[in-house]
């Protein structure tokens, strides 16, 4: 049997989505190879939120050569290597890391996003502990839960991902119910009338789409009732890319396909 | 340069908001000669040092420019919590770096929806000012304020957006329909500016063209380290060594912080050579300062740039650090600087500074 390699990996992901309805659009910047190419031979694939040192690391200690990260490799979404060649601390061993180990990395953002279930909501609510059966619809990305309080909402939030450094805006004695997750920067404002809470990624704190956190600021102190629970992007998407391993492995039964972290981003003083 | 004294700075970041209000009369030791909302803003243009380069976001957002001034108020960002101090001091101008209304178009309204009585055509009330900016949502990355924005464009929201991203398109009321309710939100804000007729006037753009940048240079005094000044760009300093776990908690302790700020890199390493940058920054700002600093202290990055840079660098176990303070607590030390110098060229009334806090708390 020929030895399995990235282009062939590439294809059969471009084919399965097809066939999912999900043509293919090879004019996006994002969905490329990164490192290596297609003629790398595959040992094994790492699917993982972002192509950090520590993701690519950890997939090669385990014997997993081909990276698939929803993110990017090189700091900026274009993942221009002219913006990471002017950094003397870690491109050049990062990338002789990469060479030593033949690692190969093909992005995948786009594309993911417009398959249904987008698994970048789907893992969001299930890494949060919303239950599919309190979704409002399939891929509605609302969820309605019995009353609670923003305090205790964001309390078993923390309890179920353990992260640290999820930020909450709002009231914490708010009486809560429909909530409305978001993925990375997609992640829903927070004024919509039929919405008391968002569980989202990453957004700008001002001057972005909506600036939620005031509008909560502001609800607090008018008495309405709504909150903003941001988890991190990393925190958002991370667990997305657990179903994207589960959908790759039956199509790439040649190697093992497994999810590794990329990795803790941010802690808080104790 | 406006000198902050720490105390100063500490006493209305993290308590004054509610300290005593200062007395406010127009015949008090403050003179008897009025002074207009236009009037300050004028003065502002005319002192601030950097050219006023016409209508973009540093405009009147609401109120009567016309409005005879009783007292200012500077504050990082005007939420309605903010709005009620100034009332409570006395004062009915407010000087915001932020948005008052949830958008960089700043519009008192919600798009097709009724702000609530009261208010909802506040945005008639703006008088003087050129045509609205775009009200086009999304990011606008060449707003992005702060050394270094470079030229790699924030991630378009492209994919997969949930409907309520922007406010949605309400029905025009027909007869015999209801019209749909007011946003609460946006009319409790309005109703309380039309009861206590305030004007709120954004000063960020310009504001933070100053040399050096006020956010920096507050920053360092509410830190205590302006002495430990490397250069006088304000953004560097050689402080007493300390572990990055220290700094992000002495951060913390000064700034007033509750749960945005976050950091990256070893706890236990020794920290001697801070770097600051401050507002929205971008991946090439920190690639060009973190290797001469031990750790960079910013105000609000993306995840996948400047974050996943200084994981990466630690990963590598290089002894480096980066703390996000987060962009609303970053405003507050340049408005604190701005209410100072406000002092100098509106002698006639009150100026102080009240802080919008950190908008964050963790869970427990």
């Amino acid at each position: 049997m020929a030895a399995l390699t990235a282009g062939e990996v590439v294809n059969r992901i471009k084919t399965v989505m097809a066939v999912q309805g999900v043509t293919w659009n090879d004019g996006t910047t994002r969905d490329r190879f990164k490192f290596g190419g297609p003629d790398t031979v595959v040992t094994g694939i790492a699917t993982t939120f972002m192509g950090t040192f520590e993701a690519i690391t950890t997939a090669s200690r385990l014997g997993l050569n081909m990276i698939i990260p929803h993110e990017d490799t090189y700091w900026n979404d274009a993942d221009n290597t002219l913006i990471a060649e002017a950094d003397p601390l870690v491109y050049k061993t990062k990338v002789d890391f990469m060479a030593k180990h033949d690692i190969v990395i093909f992005r995948i953002h786009d594309h993911m996003h417009r398959q249904r279930p987008d698994f970048m909501f789907s893992g969001t609510a299930r890494e949060v502990g919303l239950e599919p059966a309190t979704e409002t619809a399939p891929n509605s990305h609302r969820f309605v839960i019995p009353e609670t309080t923003l305090g205790e909402l964001a309390a078993s939030v923390k309890k179920v991902r353990g992260d640290d450094a999820i930020r909450v805006v709002g009231d914490p004695r708010a009486k809560v119910r429909r909530i409305a997750t978001g993925a990375g920067m997609a992640t829903p404002a927070v004024n919509a009338a039929d919405i008391d809470v968002v569980i989202g990624g990453e957004q700008r704190e001002i001057e972005g789409t909506f600036d939620s956190p005031e509008y909560v600021m502001d609800a607090a102190t008018l008495g309405v009732p709504k909150g903003w629970i941001i988890i991190g992007h990393n925190m958002s998407e991370e667990s997305g890319m657990q179903e994207m391993a589960d959908w790759l492995r039956p199509i790439v039964p040649e190697v093992k396909v497994l999810h590794v972290r990329a990795g803790t981003v941010y802690w808080v003083p104790k | 340069m406006t000198h902050v004294s720490r105390r100063k700075f500490v006493a209305l970041t993290v308590g004054g908001a509610a300290a005593a209000p200062f007395m406010l009369s127009r015949t008090s030791a403050h003179g008897t000669a009025t002074v207009t909302a236009q009037d300050v803003v004028d003065r502002v243009k005319k002192s601030i040092g950097v050219e006023w380069t016409g209508d973009d976001v540093d405009t009147f957002k609401i109120g009567d420019p016309s409005t005879v001034v009783t007292g200012v108020v500077t504050t990082s960002m005007a939420t309605l919590d903010v709005l009620q101090k100034a009332v409570q001091a006395g004062a009915n101008l407010v000087i915001t770096a932020a948005p008052t209304f949830y958008t960089r178009a700043d519009l008192s309204t919600p798009a097709g929806r009724s702000g609530g009585p009261g208010g909802g055509a506040g945005r008639g009330q703006v008088a003087g000012r050129g045509a609205p900016p775009s009200a086009t949502p999304g990011p606008s990355p060449a707003s992005a304020s702060g050394p270094g924005t470079g030229a790699s464009a924030p991630m378009p929201p492209a994919p997969a957006m949930p409907q309520s991203v922007v406010p949605p398109p309400q029905p025009v009321a027909v007869d015999g329909r209801p019209t749909p309710p007011p946003d609460p939100v946006y009319a409790g804000k309005n109703d309380y500016i039309a009861k206590h007729k305030l004007v709120v006037f954004r000063l960020t753009y310009h504001w933070n063209q100053r040399k050096p940048d006020p956010r920096a240079q507050g920053l360092a005094a509410a830190m205590g380290w302006t002495r430990y000044a490397v250069g006088d760009d304000a953004l560097q300093y050689e402080v007493p060594a300390l572990t990055l776990e220290a700094l992000a908690a002495q951060l913390n302790k000064n700034l007033g912080t509750r749960g945005g700020l976050r950091a990256i890199g070893n706890r236990a390493m020794t920290v001697r050579r801070i770097g600051l940058l401050p507002g929205y920054t971008m991946i090439r700002a920190a690639i060009a300062m973190l290797p001469g600093v031990d750790a960079i202290v910013a105000g609000e990055v993306q995840e996948w740039e400047s974050a996943t840079y200084a994981q990466d660098v630690a990963f590598a176990g290089l002894e480096k650090g980066f703390i996000s303070i987060g962009r609303v607590v970053n405003e507050a030390p340049g408005m604190q600087v701005c209410a100072d110098w406000l002092k100098t060229i509106v002698p006639e009334v009150p100026i102080r500074f009240i802080s919008a806090g950190d908008p964050y708390w963790r869970p427990v």
